[in-house]
Formats: C-alpha cells, sequence, structure tokens
C-alpha cells in the first residue's frame, strides 16, 4: 500500500515536469532567439553612425575583444596600422562612389560628400586617440579601459553629427538602440558585405504576397466552405471533406514545386516591355497563386465548421417564415457564424506569413525591395522580391557575426507578427463562445 | 430565460419581420417569387461553381506533381526507390537514402515529442484538476502551460529551425552540427502542442464512468490512469502520433536549417542527412532534373496518403470500439 501511494505521487510530478517541459521550450525558444538577435540592433545603429568609417572601428574593437592577455599592446598596434589603411581606401571608394552616381541632385551629392567627410573626421579622431593611448605606456586594464572609453566618445559624436543634436552620455545606449531599431526596420537594402541591414523590403514581400493570396485564396475557399456546409449533397460532401483535409498534409515543397515547373514558365511568358530587371516569372505573383492554393484547405476547414456549428434552428426559424434558402445563408448563417469565419481568414494570414520552402522556391529570393518592372505599375506582382520567412531560411547557415545576429532578428520580426495575428484570431474565436 | 436565448430570439424575429415585410410585398407583386427563386438558382449555381473550382484547383496542382512523377517512378520500377542519388548537380541516381534518413528523422522525432507530449497531456486532463484546489504555484503554471500550448501551435516551422540552429546546431551552445540529433529535436519541440491537442481530445472523450468504477475498486489514481484511462484513449492518442508522422514526413524548413543536407546516409545520430522533402527541394532549386524532383514528390504524396488511410482506419476502429460498449 505504502508502496503504491509512493508510486502514485512521484508519477504525478514525472507528469507535471513533462507539462512544464512544454513551457519550458516556449522560453527556451523565445530566449535564445531574443538573445541572438539583440546585438543586431545596436549593431545596426553604429553601422549607420560610422557609414565608411564602420570597418576601421570595427578591427580595433575585435583586438579589444579577441586579444590574449598580455599581447593587447601589440595586437592594437598592429591592428591601428591596418585601420588606417582601410580608413583611407573606405574613404576613397564612398568619395569614388558618389561621383560615379549619376542619379543623384548636386544639392544631394554636396550633402553626403559632407557626410562621408564627417564620418571619416569621427573614425579618424578615434584612431588618433587610441595611438595616443598607446604611446603613454599604460597597463593592460588602463589601456582597455581607455579605449572603450574612446569607444564611447566615437560613438557619441558619431550619433551626434549623424542626428544633429548632442547626446547625453546616459542617454547614449538609448539613442543608439532607438537609431538602429528604426534603420533595421525601415532600410530597404540588405546587403551584409557592405554591412546594410534593413529588412523592410522582406517585411513588405511578406505583407504583399499575403494579401494577394488571401485576396486569391478567401473568394473561393468561403465558397467552396459555404457549398460544402449547405448546398453540397451528403455524398459529395463525405469526398470533398476527406480529400481537402488529405490536401492540406501534403508537403508545402509539392505546391512549391508545381509552382516552379507550371507557373512560372507560365508568367515568364507574360510580355513586358523595356522591363528592369526582365521578367523571368519568378515573383510575387507566382508566389501569390501558390500560397493562395496551400491557404485554400486550411480556411475551407475551419470556416465550414464554424458555419455548421451555427444552431439548426436559426435555419429552421428563418425557413419556417418563407424566407428561400439562400436568403437565409446571406440574411442569417452567414452572420451568425462571422466570428468563426474572420477568424478562418486570420489563420490563413497566419500560415501565410509563415510559409517558407513553397515561397524561396517561387519567389526569386533577390534582396530587391518590390517594385514595378517598367512604367506600368501592374508589373510590381512581376518583382522578385524576399520573404522574412525566406531570408531566415537562405542565409541562416553560413551567416556569421552581425549578419547572423540580424537574421535572428528578422525570426523576432516575423515571430510578433504571427503572435500579433495569431491573438487576433483567438480574440474573434473568444468573442463567438458565448453565444 | 437566458441572455444568450434572448439575442437568438431577437435575430430570428428580425430576420422574420425582414421577410414578413418581403411578404407583403410578394402578395401584390407575383413575379417577386419568381425572381427570389431565380436569385437563388444563380447564387447556388455560383455556390457550386466556387465548390467545385476550389477542389478542381487543389487536385489538379497535386494531381499534376504525381501523375507527372509517378511516369518517372514507374519507368525505373523499382530501382528509384533502391538507388542511392548520386548528389551533384546532375540528380542522378535514386532516392534510397533519402527515404531512409525520413524514416530514422521520423524515428527519432517521435520517440523524443511523443513519451513528452502524451504525459503533459496526461498531467493536464487527469491531474491538473485536482491541484486547482492545492492553491500556490502549480494551478498557475498549469495555466502557463496551456498558454504556451497554444502559443507554441501558431509558430511557423522556420522558427523552430532558427531556434534548433541556435541552441542545437551552433557551436556556441549545445554543437551538435548538422545532424539527425539537432533536426529532430528542433521538431520535436514543433510536435509537442500537435500531439498533446490529441492525446487532451482523446483522454477527455473516456467516459467519467470508468475512472469512478476503477476508483471505487481501490485502485490507485495511477493505477486507475494506467489500467482503465490510457487503453481507453490509446485508438485516440495513436491517431495523434500518426498524424504527427506525416507532419515530420513533409517539414521541410525546420530540417532544412538544421539538418546539413547531405545525400549521404548518416551512420549515427551525429551526422546530418536529407529527408524526401529535402531530396525534392534540392533537386528542384540545385540541378534542373526537375522529372526526379517530380517523382520524389509521387513518393512523398504516396507517403501522406497512407498515412492518412491509418487515420481513417484507426478513428473508423475507435467509433466501432465506442458504439460497441
Amino acid at each position: 500500500m505504502q508502496v503504491r501511494k509512493l508510486v502514485d505521487r512521484g508519477v504525478k510530478y514525472l507528469l507535471l515536469a513533462s507539462a512544464l517541459l512544454s513551457i519550458f521550450i516556449v522560453v527556451l525558444i523565445f530566449y535564445f532567439t531574443v538573445r541572438e538577435a539583440l546585438p543586431a540592433i545596436p549593431g545596426v545603429g553604429l553601422y549607420k553612425a560610422f557609414g565608411s568609417g564602420y570597418s576601421a572601428y570595427g578591427k580595433i574593437t575585435r583586438e579589444l575583444k579577441r586579444a590574449e592577455e598580455g599581447q593587447l599592446q601589440e595586437a592594437l598596434e598592429s591592428a591601428l596600422v591596418t585601420a588606417r589603411s582601410t580608413l583611407q581606401e573606405d574613404k576613397e571608394s564612398a568619395l569614388a562612389s558618389l561621383a560615379k552616381d549619376e542619379d543623384l541632385s548636386d544639392k544631394e551629392r554636396n550633402k553626403r560628400l559632407a557626410q562621408v567627410e564627417d564620418e571619416y573626421t569621427c573614425i579618424q579622431g578615434f584612431l588618433d586617440e587610441v595611438e595616443s593611448l598607446l604611446g603613454s605606456d599604460l597597463d593592460e586594464a588602463q589601456l582597455r579601459a581607455g579605449i572603450e572609453r574612446a569607444q564611447q566618445r566615437a560613438i557619441e559624436t558619431a550619433l551626434g553629427c549623424k542626428l544633429g543634436l548632442a547626446v547625453h552620455p546616459w542617454a547614449r545606449e538609448v539613442t543608439l538602440n532607438v537609431y538602429g531599431l528604426f534603420h533595421f526596420l525601415t532600410g530597404t537594402e540588405w546587403r551584409p558585405d557592405a554591412g546594410k541591414l534593413g529588412i523592410l523590403l522582406m517585411i513588405v514581400g511578406s505583407v504583399l504576397v499575403t494579401i494577394m493570396a488571401i485576396a486569391m485564396g478567401v473568394p473561393l475557399a468561403l465558397g467552396g466552405a459555404i457549398f460544402l456546409a449547405e448546398v453540397a449533397p451528403d455524398w459529395m460532401r463525405n469526398i470533398v471533406r476527406p480529400a481537402v483535409e488529405l490536401l492540406a498534409g501534403i508537403p508545402s515543397v509539392v505546391y512549391g514545386l508545381f509552382g516552379m515547373v507550371v507557373l512560372v514558365p507560365l508568367i515568364g511568358k507574360i510580355p513586358v516591355a523595356a522591363a528592369n530587371p526582365t521578367n523571368t516569372g519568378y515573383g510575387l505573383f507566382a508566389a501569390a497563386i501558390v500560397l493562395a492554393v496551400m491557404i485554400l484547405p486550411t480556411i475551407t476547414n475551419i470556416a465550414e465548421d464554424a458555419i455548421r456549428a451555427v444552431p439548426r434552428h436559426y435555419k429552421e426559424g428563418s425557413l419556417a417564415l418563407g424566407a428561400t434558402h439562400w436568403q437565409t445563408i446571406v440574411n442569417v448563417i452567414l452572420p451568425a457564424a462571422r466570428s468563426g469565419i474572420i477568424a478562418a481568414v486570420i489563420l490563413g494570414v497566419g500560415r501565410a506569413l509563415g510559409e517558407t520552402m513553397a515561397m524561396i522556391m517561387v519567389i526569386g529570393n533577390s534582396v530587391r525591395i518590390a517594385q514595378p518592372l517598367n512604367s506600368n505599375p501592374l508589373t510590381i506582382f512581376l518583382s522578385r522580391t524576399r520573404t522574412l520567412t525566406g531570408n531566415i531560411a537562405v542565409e541562416i547557415a553560413y551567416a556569421t557575426g552581425l549578419q547572423e545576429d540580424a537574421i535572428f532578428a528578422t525570426g523576432v520580426v516575423l515571430f510578433l507578427m504571427i503572435m500579433a495575428v495569431n491573438t487576433l484570431a483567438r480574440l474573434v474565436m473568444r468573442e463567438r463562445k458565448p453565444k | 430565460m437566458s441572455e444568450g436565448t434572448v439575442t437568438v430570439s431577437k435575430n430570428v424575429v428580425e430576420a422574420g419581420e425582414g421577410v414578413l415585410r418581403q411578404c407583403a410585398i410578394d402578395f401584390q407583386d407575383q413575379a417577386n417569387i419568381a425572381r427570389r427563386r431565380a436569385t437563388q438558382r444563380v447564387a447556388f449555381g455560383l455556390l457550386w461553381l466556387a465548390g467545385i473550382a476550389a477542389v478542381l484547383v487543389l487536385v489538379f496542382v497535386v494531381g499534376y506533381v504525381f501523375i507527372v512523377g509517378a511516369g518517372t517512378v514507374l519507368t525505373d520500377f523499382p530501382s528509384f526507390l533502391t538507388t542511392e542519388p548520386k548528389g551533384g548537380l546532375s540528380a542522378e541516381g535514386g532516392i534510397s537514402t533519402t527515404i531512409i534518413t525520413t524514416f530514422y528523422v521520423v524515428l527519432l522525432t517521435i520517440s523524443i515529442a511523443a513519451p513528452l507530449g502524451i504525459g503533459a497531456a496526461v498531467y493536464l486532463v487527469e491531474y491538473a484538476e485536482e491541484m486547482q484546489n492545492h492553491g500556490g504555484l502549480i494551478p498557475r503554471l498549469v495555466g502557463v502551460v496551456r498558454f504556451g500550448v497554444e502559443t507554441l501551435a501558431g509558430v511557423p516551422s522556420i522558427i523552430f529551425g532558427l531556434f534548433g540552429y541556435a541552441l542545437f546546431v551552433s557551436a556556441q551552445a549545445l554543437g551538435f552540427g548538422f545532424s539527425l540529433l539537432s533536426g529532430s529535436l528542433a521538431c520535436a519541440c514543433l510536435l509537442l502542442p500537435v500531439i498533446i491537442r490529441a492525446s487532451e481530445e482523446a483522454l477527455k472523450a473516456v467516459p467519467r464512468s470508468y475512472r469512478q468504477g476503477s476508483l471505487a475498486l481501490g485502485a490507485t489514481h495511477w493505477q486507475t490512469v494506467w489500467g482503465v484511462v490510457l487503453p481507453a484513449a490509446l485508438p485516440g492518442i495513436i491517431t495523434g502520433i500518426v498524424l504527427s508522422v506525416g507532419r515530420v514526413v513533409s517539414e521541410t524548413a525546420v530540417f532544412y536549417v538544421t539538418l546539413g543536407g547531405t545525400h549521404n546516409l548518416p551512420a549515427s545520430v551525429f551526422q546530418g542527412g536529407r529527408t524526401m522533402a529535402m531530396h525534392l527541394y534540392t533537386v528542384a532549386t540545385e540541378t534542373t532534373a526537375y522529372e526526379k524532383a517530380m517523382a520524389t514528390g509521387t513518393v512523398l504524396i504516396v507517403t501522406i496518403v497512407l498515412i492518412n488511410l491509418v487515420i481513417n482506419l484507426i478513428s473508423r476502429r475507435l467509433t466501432a470500439g465506442l458504439k460497441g460498449r
């Protein structure tokens, strides 16, 4: 008896442990992605603040982190030499590319030139300060502290001249983070090798492809759901319903493959005059069609359940009063199933935002914000672009340093978007329950 | 009369008033009835069209890949299934190693996720309620667990991949590298909510009288759960697990960033590999051998259909069993 009780108790806590593990995993996921993502924000801010001087600055800070005990002085001395030459090269190439850029107005060009000059002076000042510290025979701890102070001053100067305001020391971190976050979310260029890490183009890509897929998929899915719930004869429903459920389980790569083999060549045949870049068939339009087909089963299933959950007496009441079946559907059944149908659509949006493999197969993945190929604005739909999910999948395996951090930050943005969508769906569902 | 009923009656009355108004007009204008019927006929025609179009689109997309791929599979039958892929840009060879790797990954993932998921579900259904009365920390924890399961269910798979990469693959954390173990652990996290939900449903469906009968005979709580409740809920739980097998087979994003992707057969859980779905993706995007990708797609579709048949069989047995009681 004693043993049985003991077992009873042991098992209870074992099971509790396994239940707690699931919440532990959520916390882990959140902790890890956020931990990896956070350095990206001030990193992007720093890069934006230092501009062409960033890599010279990075050479010093890297040694500060990496150098072994007792060798800091030597490591910094050699780093200083390379940093000076890098700075000179970077400045020259920045000036050269500005001079070559013909799209710029003179006023804009002068502004940019002044900016490069500012960046150069700022980092030059930092390097001078490092040199004087190295020359003044300090011990290692003092040297380290001195350079860290110099770094902070350099950041303050850079932020100050970028934002046109004097930055108080206590506000430096905050400013750097806000500045970085702003540039991360609104930057339209993603060129990790040049330190340009803005994800606006992926946000636009994800949102556009989702909107298009919803616009194409939802009418068909809702029509299908009403048909299955109200109009279809029983024998037909018994065949169609399991078939739709089965199709919801088909791997997304199969849908993506169909897009590559059938849709892309078809769309590639659309003639687009004077297109830059040319129309290859890959792009938003192909991706949206594939996505619309993929969310069809999800939305149809949930919406049909919602329509079937409407109490029978609603329908009977309406029919008994002489309304036709169609009038009953439009005026009684659909309004009563409204929240369930809306929730189905929102869940479809969540699925569309999170889809990865099918998207990278057909959307083209180029790091360009979606824009018309020629003067016809409709050609924006043929634009090759990238989604948030695609950005993660394509680059995570080889990304390092700031780029890797930025990929994790992309994941956090996606996570937050999906959480917002799912919470909305849950709220809409909950509204239905009390009735 | 409850508030709900009042709103319901109000709705019906409102609808009724509308219809009555319509009827009054109809009385004067017989043609109106014909018009209503015509509207309905047109609307139903459109609904038929939408329903059939929705099904046709889906069947066409999947059927196209299936039929074109089946041609390749059948001309090379059975060598396509039994030879190894050559790798590289040629995409020559069959898919034997990817089938075996898929099997390994399914086995490993399920054996990680199933015990945890079923354990959590048993706790939530059988023990959480009794704990509610204890007060203190545990009821709050149970609430958090429920929230966690709901949250996990909506997270897209690439996030699990990213997380798996950071925690299992990356050398800065556990450092398993691109391996079966990393991929399975990441995918197990994805499966947990699926298994927990399915098992919870199955456990809740077991009638209360079963538990009461067992407890009345002097069995302890755990003896009741183990000897009576779990056997009764088993078909439902197995359905959930078979469903998860389907998820693993069709999952690509998680494995794409955690499994490496070599076409060789992994010799241990610390080596990478390539599942069938990954093979389809790799062949389609890195080579021009679409017919091989389609053939892999056919094998995948057949696998998913088989898994669905198994689920149907189990649920049919489940309903038959319940009726028999």
